[in-house]
């Protein structure tokens, strides 16, 4: 019997958050994944490798503490390949964990590096690294380093990983540690009418018993999910912004973070558009040009970003979306504090490529940049909520 | 006749993803053909999806729409292609 299950899923439709472990979980598909992961590890002036590994074992090594509590189970084995399964970043096998050796014979980010228009020739499994270091540190307390030797990027049929057994723990697992979840659940404005029962949308996406299948990946909406920990995307991206000021490229690294989010939407949300799901439920409420941009949203609502608005919209034009909760600020303002300056890259991005999306025709990689987005207000500056528009440039 | 034609997805799960277009299939014949081989059917209700699922591959077929979407496993080879393609009548 599987140690984790749909049951472990505490939902708030209201909210737009999927909480699993105390954690909310935010879903992103396999093409954001592997571009967000490209993004940090890209310049090589700074340790991406490190920071994306770091904050995964960061991220699960609490995860799966609270879970352990939660489920009041002793430190077996069975919930690291359970939980990676369960959540969708593909299989684990522990068989030769004795000897210190892990294989994977099915990868979510491997998924999104084949599928993406730039490669890579080595391996790039470090969220399996790093989950691997902080699942293991949890389960039996031992102390480890984790390399991938080889990897099915590189044309392997599996991915197998060395255990490296250390004295003291790699990182400060407690130090780093974010509080359990809590939004300030500030309300929003109202939304601008359109055709989409957006209730029934994030009712039906948010219970869809999306987990894992026999691969450990979440075929849907016509691309892999994933149910990451949110604590995860915010660690990297404020360590990835903090590593890149400090050799003057901070505002660089910000825009490659919207670019990224601006792929995201093309991506997954173009997949989203062109799915069967998208098909049987939302296809048959568009009546206008602009509800399709109302039905993308409403399904962003149920994966776990928190609650978004669209407060104006006009087809081609504009958008602007208000966000009350979303997992960027919430991040921030946990690890950071307050800001002068807006902290969502990821939405600030999400708001332009929908606008490309919908829009625009052609390649979706030659769309990037059409639109023209920006954070007007950001809980991280003490506003009441996250603003964002796009406007066509 | 049927006319079966296919479709690459541009956003894929994995670049060989095509959805399968089953024009003038009005009774789903096709799609109970499909069935009947690999069935067992699972119902997504609020999707209005239906979906078979086995150990190569996912089909899975809104109910408003003659066409499904055929999602390959790591397992799926070349022949189970040739046999989904010769079950719905499908060449290039
Ligand atoms: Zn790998
Ligand atoms: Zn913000």
């Amino acid at each position: 019997m599987k140690l984790i299950n749909q049951n472990d899923y505490t939902r708030d439709e209201s909210q737009g958050l999927k909480i699993i472990g105390k954690k909310n979980t935010v879903i992103h598909c396999h093409h954001y994944n592997s571009r967000l992961q490209r993004t940090i590890e890209g310049n090589t002036k700074i340790n991406g490798k490190k920071i994306f590994t770091k904050c995964a074992a960061i991220s699960f090594y609490e995860l799966i503490e609270n879970l352990k509590e939660e489920k009041n189970c002793t430190n077996d084995l069975q919930i690291i390949t359970d939980l990676y399964s369960f959540i969708g970043f593909g299989t684990i096998n522990l068989s030769f964990f004795d000897q210190n050796k892990i294989n994977c014979g099915n990868s979510h980010f491997v998924e999104g590096w084949k599928c993406g228009s730039i490669k890579t020739e080595g391996p790039v499994c470090r969220l399996t690294e790093g989950y691997l270091e902080g699942a293991i540190k949890s389960v039996t307390g031992r102390n480890v380093s984790i390399k991938e030797t080889k990897c099915m990027n590189q044309g392997h049929h599996q991915c197998e990983f060395e255990i490296e057994n250390l004295e003291q723990p790699k990182y400060n697992f407690q130090l780093e540690k974010f509080k359990d979840f809590s939004f300030k659940q500030n309300s929003l404005s109202p939304e601008a009418t359109s055709n989409i029962d957006k209730k029934a949308i994030v009712n039906a996406v948010m219970n869809m018993p999306i987990e894992g299948n026999n691969e450990g990946l979440i075929p849907a909406f016509n691309v892999y999910l994933a149910h990451m920990p949110q604590d995860f995307y915010n660690l990297v991206s404020i360590e990835f912004v903090n590593e890149m000021s400090k050799i003057g490229l901070a505002e660089i690294a910000q825009e490659m973070l919207i670019e990224d989010a601006e792929n995201c939407a093309l991506n997954t949300f173009g997949g989203i558009w062109d799915s069967e799901e998208w098909a049987g439920l939302i296809a048959p409420m568009i009546k206008e040009e602009k509800d399709t941009i109302f039905g993308l949203v409403a399904v962003a609502n149920a994966l776990g970003w928190g609650k978004i608005n669209i407060l104006e919209h006009t087809s081609f034009e504009t958008l602007t979306l208000e966000s009350s909760n979303g997992y960027e600020a919430h991040g921030y303002i946990e690890h950071s504090g307050h800001s002068v300056t807006p902290q969502c890259f990821m939405l600030q991005g999400i708001t332009a490529g929908l606008m490309e999306l919908v829009y625009e025709k052609g390649d979706l990689e030659d769309r990037s940049g059409k639109y023209q987005s920006e954070e007007i207000t950001c809980l991280t500056k003490k506003d009441k909520s996250c603003l964002f528009t796009a406007k066509i440039k | 006749m049927i006319n079966v034609y296919r479709r690459k997805l541009r956003n894929c799960i994995r670049k060989d993803t095509f959805r399968y277009y089953l024009e003038n299939d009005k009774d789903n014949f096709i799609w109970k053909c499909i069935e009947n081989k690999f069935g067992p059917i699972v119902d997504f209700p609020k999707f209005n999806l239906v979906q078979i699922e086995n150990e190569k591959f996912i089909m899975r077929k809104s109910m408003n729409e003659d066409a499904f979407t055929l999602i390959r496993k790591k397992q799926f080879t070349p022949e189970d292609e040739v046999i989904i393609h010769q079950l719905i009548g499908f060449s290039e």
